[in-house]
């Protein structure tokens, strides 16, 4: 082996990492060539000085350290393998399982709100919306048929959307529709216009009034009939093909049962 | 109870040779030097539930620091997206554009060579490197991190290619380019410095 072959493999030979033939031709020339021994010696040499770089100083932080991790992994440790949890260990585990409960808590709370469990509540936050704009309808259309054919297929129960008759010289005036959800049940939403304010209408299937509080009373024989401090009515009446039809207004309850008498005709 | 103790015990004795060498492992990698009481703490504790699978008579450093190492990683990847294996990934992938440039360019210790002060350092070493403050040796191992973590467990653990590359689940071959690189830039590094404190300005050319 020559000078320059040598000393490619200067850093295996000083890691020691070379097979042992190549081994022994490397010492071989270094104990007959002086200039290559020499650059080895010094080689290793800078790297050990590099080296005792990193591992002269002693850290005085290290013994604190250890000191710190040891104590906490006794006290890790022995819980597990004892026999029973001592205090401390259950004082640990408190605070985060506390910390847990109360976010579920919260979690619950603001999903009960995001989802009325009664449909009064649940349809009077959908007619709020549709009055401030935040719900517009998907279809909108002065024409029953039309709204009528936008429903059709959406839902397993018939939805028909028919011209209302004016009452008491109010002219009750078709604007739109749109599905929604309320409280995950998928509902058709008829909006109307009467005097310049708003009228929703809700049509549901029968089968999913049970997954709300107030209408199960409402099956068993409560007349549901609403009014909350804004003054919107909601009436619910269910036709014969087992839907239910809601609606809601700001106007009186003898307007809001003859919009829904209209749909149980149909 | 009593099994357990002695299971606890062994650990413990195990660990004691070895509490410097991590500690400084750790002290050196960790980015954040706020963690370094809760990386060591962490990494013992997975190592301990894991102590079964230890075959006792085996290399007890090497085993525990790969804990270590993992356990380092997963701290630092708080402050960055990069995983371990991206890491050293992206080190593969650097190792083989360097190789592939190494054609038109000179070998990176070739070119050391050719530099006269590389040669004055040679002779006399801790002429330089017992001159230097703490805040440059710091700044000496301002290498990238997958060249930084082959060297220095080479350098405190003193382990063999083939642990390291099995402490980073790496090939030995990425181990040895990464370690190569590591020594060159070194070399490199103290050049400079050699140049800009005028040391051996006498001598050289």
């Amino acid at each position: 082996m020559n000078c320059k072959e040598t000393r490619q493999y200067i850093n295996l030979f000083l890691d020691s990492e070379l097979d042992p033939k190549t081994n022994l031709e490397i010492s071989e020339h270094l104990s007959s060539c002086e200039e290559c021994n020499t650059r080895f010696e010094q080689e290793e040499m800078l790297e050990k000085s590099l080296v005792s770089i990193l591992k002269e100083d002693k850290d005085s932080k290290a013994e604190e350290t250890w000191e710190g991790v040891i104590s906490r992994f006794n006290h890790q440790v022995e819980p597990e393998e004892g026999m029973h949890l001592g205090f401390r260990p259950l004082w640990r585990y408190l605070v985060p399982a506390t910390a847990a409960v109360i976010g579920i808590i919260i979690i619950l709370i603001m999903y009960s709100r995001q989802e009325p469990k009664e449909l009064t509540v649940a349809a009077q936050k959908c007619h709020l919306e549709y009055m401030t704009n935040k719900i517009v309808p998907t279809i909108e259309s002065i024409s029953p048929g039309e709204v009528s054919g936008y429903f059709s297929g959406k839902f397993t129960f018939p939805v028909t959307v028919s011209e209302i008759q004016d009452i008491k010289s109010h002219h009750i005036k078709l604007f739109g529709g749109k599905v929604c959800h309320l409280n995950g049940v998928s509902v058709a939403y008829v909006m109307y216009h009467c005097c310049n304010a708003p009228v929703s209408v809700f049509i549901l299937s029968a089968k999913d009034v049970g997954n709300f509080s107030d209408m199960k009373r409402y099956i068993a024989g409560n007349r549901i009939l609403s009014k909350n401090e804004r003054g919107i009515t909601f009436v619910a009446v269910p036709t014969k093909q087992d839907t239910f039809v809601c609606v809601i207004a700001d106007h009186d309850t003898e307007l809001l049962r003859w919009i829904a008498d209209n749909f149980v005709k149909t | 109870m009593t099994k357990s103790n002695e299971k606890k015990g062994l650990f413990i004795e195990l660990l004691n040779p070895n509490k410097d060498s991590l500690y400084r492992v750790c002290k050196s990698l960790v980015w954040n030097s706020n963690d370094i009481e809760d990386a060591l703490q962490t990494a013992i504790m997975s190592a301990y539930k894991s102590f079964d699978k230890f075959e006792e008579g085996s290399n007890f450093k090497a085993w525990i620091i790969k804990y270590l190492i993992n356990t380092v990683f997963n701290f630092n990847r708080k402050y960055t997206r990069q995983s371990m294996f991206e890491t050293f990934h992206e080190g593969i992938l650097d190792a083989g554009k360097a190789s592939h440039d190494e054609h038109d360019n000179p070998d990176m210790f070739e070119m050391l060579e050719r530099e006269n002060i590389y040669h004055e350092i040679l002779k006399n070493p801790l002429k330089l490197l017992e001159g230097m403050d703490k805040s440059m040796k710091d700044s000496l191992l301002k290498l990238n991190t997958a060249e930084r973590t082959v060297f220095l467990l080479k350098a405190i653990t003193d382990h063999s290619y083939k642990e390291i590359a099995n402490i980073l689940e790496i090939p030995v071959g990425t181990v040895m380019s990464h370690l190569y690189r590591a020594r060159a830039k070194l070399r490199e590094t103290l050049c400079d410095y050699a140049r800009e404190s005028g040391l051996f300005r006498n001598k050289g050319v």
